[in-house]
């Protein structure tokens, strides 16, 4: 098993300081990634869901030593790549690679498709000179682009190609593993496909491994081997895709899943609400951080921080969570204190919005 | 032959985007009408500054801009002298003339002082920050809280009066405002997702600041330098005016305001002549410097 492992992420944290006051000085953190731990094996797609601001993107950018990260090891094929100093960091991009969100800006608007092919060859030396331009020829081939196109310049691309050109870029250097940081997010629905398709297609004809950094559930479970559901810097629940979809333990990853649209105008599957907001990163919660918004919560939550164990019964393996009562919820022993598919009908009623607008409707006719 | 074909359609796409993109840039500079008067004001003041420096060393019309005719002092524009003369008798057409070049020079030389040591400057704060961020940026802050002419004025009384040490103490002036512009693009550029690719492919820290972040803040660099010229002339000639600029009888703009000062009421036009002329260049550099800004940055434009 541990022979098979590409990336162990132990123990991480990324904690970013607020400066303050007069000097400049530390005042407080912002714990965007808090104790993380989880690991890849050779050849997986691995995803890791949660809503924005949970500490997703900045895991990846940790791993790839994009920011420093604050504590915890990180093993890339058995070497710690955190205690490396910048040449042997330097050696080891070329061994990770990431693809981002946002195509627009995720190229440099000055330089050519050749030139930004050529230039990370260049800087991970992978390619022989001479024959860089054959490889760049190659690459864009083999993500959909056509070679006519070699020297035009980003901004005379649809969103989907400077995508493809990123991906293109990611592979020149031979990468074992692809962070896909919100890599179809930006594009649209049928775009989407595409390029979930072609990344597929390199993973099986380059023996890729991913990371997939995500929030659309639906992309999600077409793509990936096993998930990772985060939670305000935390991991929450993970394990292999079919368990987390169809037996979740962690009541924020069944709120989570809830929120997936279902194609069935007839199927009024029960959708969960969530009551709040997020807390701030800057001072989660003590205990179990989602205790704030979960109709479960007791005591013990508010004060002890569940570990993330295997507490799945019907779908044993590599199913941990993170929560005091997933047995008991299981099992219907543990009842939530409020009902959360009600949660919308409670704040309505609280908040008094359609009686408002009905009067406001009444008074227009009059 | 289909791929022959392929090869020349490949060529012609070498060149085309870039030239494609300058066009546009120029095309939208053409159809800014003030930008083009002053972009045309300035090229032929460039060439008269030319000529002006060589007929002054070399003599080329044989007139002198020093040569004193007491005779016909103070006289008003007429034939012979097309801005009338001065208090010493001098032709005022012939000392702006031989003048111009040093006014524009000393635009040009102390704008362009000030970006070489601005430009890098802002650049390692913005790219590096944390402490050398720090220490930089308050330095220039310090500069800052100084009016530019006062600080020109201390600089130039520590290291006297001439045309290099004038255009040293507005170089010096002008630096904060490079750093703090360059700063500012490079916080913003640094931030950008290429920016990470590149750092994520193990580029080193020169290649990311040379090629990729350099020619993406060159805008604001050039719209500034631009801008700044006009500002580093009316300095020049302010200091010159105050008489501790370029000294007479060097017929520099300013300092022939000076001259006139005390002969406005009999004969303005020895104070008329430079002064507009002090305008016009100033004018020129503005409208050009604001048409360049909207030609490079379409958005910003209504």
């Amino acid at each position: 098993m541990t022979e098979n492992q590409l990336l162990k992420v132990a123990n991480l944290k990324q904690y970013f300081p607020i400066k303050g006051g007069f000097l400049g000085r530390t005042v407080n953190h912002v714990k965007a990634v808090d104790d993380v731990s989880f690991t890849i094996n050779k050849g997986e797609t691995v995803s890791v869901v949660g809503e924005s601001g949970c500490g997703k993107s900045t895991t990846g950018r940790a791993i790839l030593r994009l920011d420093e990260p604050t504590e915890g090891k990180i093993e890339f094929d058995g070497q710690d790549i955190v205690s490396m100093n910048k040449n042997e960091m330097r050696k080891m991009r070329s061994e990770m690679q990431i693809i981002f969100q946002d195509p627009y800006a995720s190229l440099n608007p000055r330089k050519t498709v050749r030139q930004t092919l050529n230039e990370a060859m260049e800087i991970q030396d992978v390619v022989p000179k001479n024959e860089r331009n054959d490889r760049i020829i190659e690459l864009m081939e083999t993500v959909g682009l056509q070679r006519h196109q070699i020297d035009r310049f980003p901004h005379e691309f649809s969103g989907g190609q400077r995508q493809r050109i990123g991906i293109a870029r990611a592979l020149s250097v031979n990468p074992k593993l692809i962070i896909c940081d919100e890599a179809v997010s930006a594009l649209d629905v049928s775009i989407q496909a595409q390029v979930l398709n072609l990344l597929k297609k390199l993973q099986r004809e380059y023996d890729l491994t991913y990371m997939f950094i995500a929030h659309d559930l639906g992309v999600v479970r077409h793509i990936s081997d096993r998930i990772v559901v985060m939670y305000l810097g935390k991991v929450v629940e993970s394990g292999d895709t079919k368990a987390i979809f169809e037996n979740p333990q962690h009541p924020y990853t069944k709120a989570l899943l809830s929120a997936i649209p279902v194609p069935d105008p007839k199927n009024k599957s029960e959708r969960i609400f969530l009551r709040g907001d997020v807390p701030s990163p800057i001072d989660p919660p003590q205990g179990c951080r989602f205790h704030t918004r979960c109709p479960y919560a007791t005591d013990k939550c508010k004060t002890e921080e569940p570990l993330l164990e295997e507490k799945d019964s019907v779908m044993t393996g590599s199913h941990d969570v993170a929560c005091h009562y997933a047995k008991d919820i299981q099992s219907g022993r543990h009842k939530p204190t409020y009902e959360m598919t009600d949660v919308r009908k409670a704040l309505d009623e609280e908040g008094g919005d359609n009686e408002s607008t009905g009067k406001e409707l009444e008074d227009a006719k009059n | 032959m289909a791929v022959a074909s392929e090869n020349t359609t490949q060529k012609i796409k070498e060149v085309n985007p870039r030239v494609k993109g300058m066009k546009d840039f120029f095309k939208r500079l053409r159809k800014n009408k003030s930008a083009l008067v002053g972009f045309y004001v300035l090229v032929l003041f460039f060439f008269v500054s030319i000529f002006g420096a060589l007929d002054a060393n070399y003599g080329i019309t044989g007139t002198s801009s020093s040569a004193t005719n007491l005779t016909d002092k103070l006289e008003g524009p007429s034939a012979q002298y097309w801005f009338g003369t001065d208090h010493l008798g001098r032709d005022i057409f012939i000392r702006i003339l031989h003048g111009m070049y040093i006014t524009l020079g000393v635009g040009f030389t102390a704008t362009f002082l000030a970006g070489i040591i601005g430009v890098p400057l802002g650049i390692l704060a913005g790219y590096y920050g944390k402490w050398l961020d720090t220490i930089i940026m308050r330095i220039m802050d310090i500069l800052l809280a100084f009016p530019g002419i006062l600080l020109a004025l201390a600089i130039v009384s520590v290291l006297g009066g001439s045309t290099i040490n004038v255009t040293i103490a507005i170089a010096i002036g002008a630096v904060p405002q490079f750093a703090r512009i360059v700063r500012g693009s490079t916080l913003t550029t640094k931030k950008l997702e290429y920016v990470d690719a590149i750092r994520a492919l193990g580029a080193r820290d020169g290649k990311i600041i040379f090629q990729h972040i350099l020619p993406n803040i060159m805008s604001p660099i050039i719209v500034n330098t631009t801008l700044f010229i006009a500002t580093a002339i009316l300095s020049a000639a302010g200091l010159s005016f105050l008489g501790l600029g370029v000294q007479p009888p060097t017929p520099e703009w300013g300092a022939m305001l000076n001259d006139g000062r005390n002969y406005m009421y009999q004969a303005a036009h020895i104070t008329f002549f430079p002064g507009m002329m002090i305008v016009i260049v100033v004018l020129a550099f503005n409208l050009f410097g604001d048409g360049l800004r909207d030609a490079f940055d379409p958005k910003l434009r209504k």
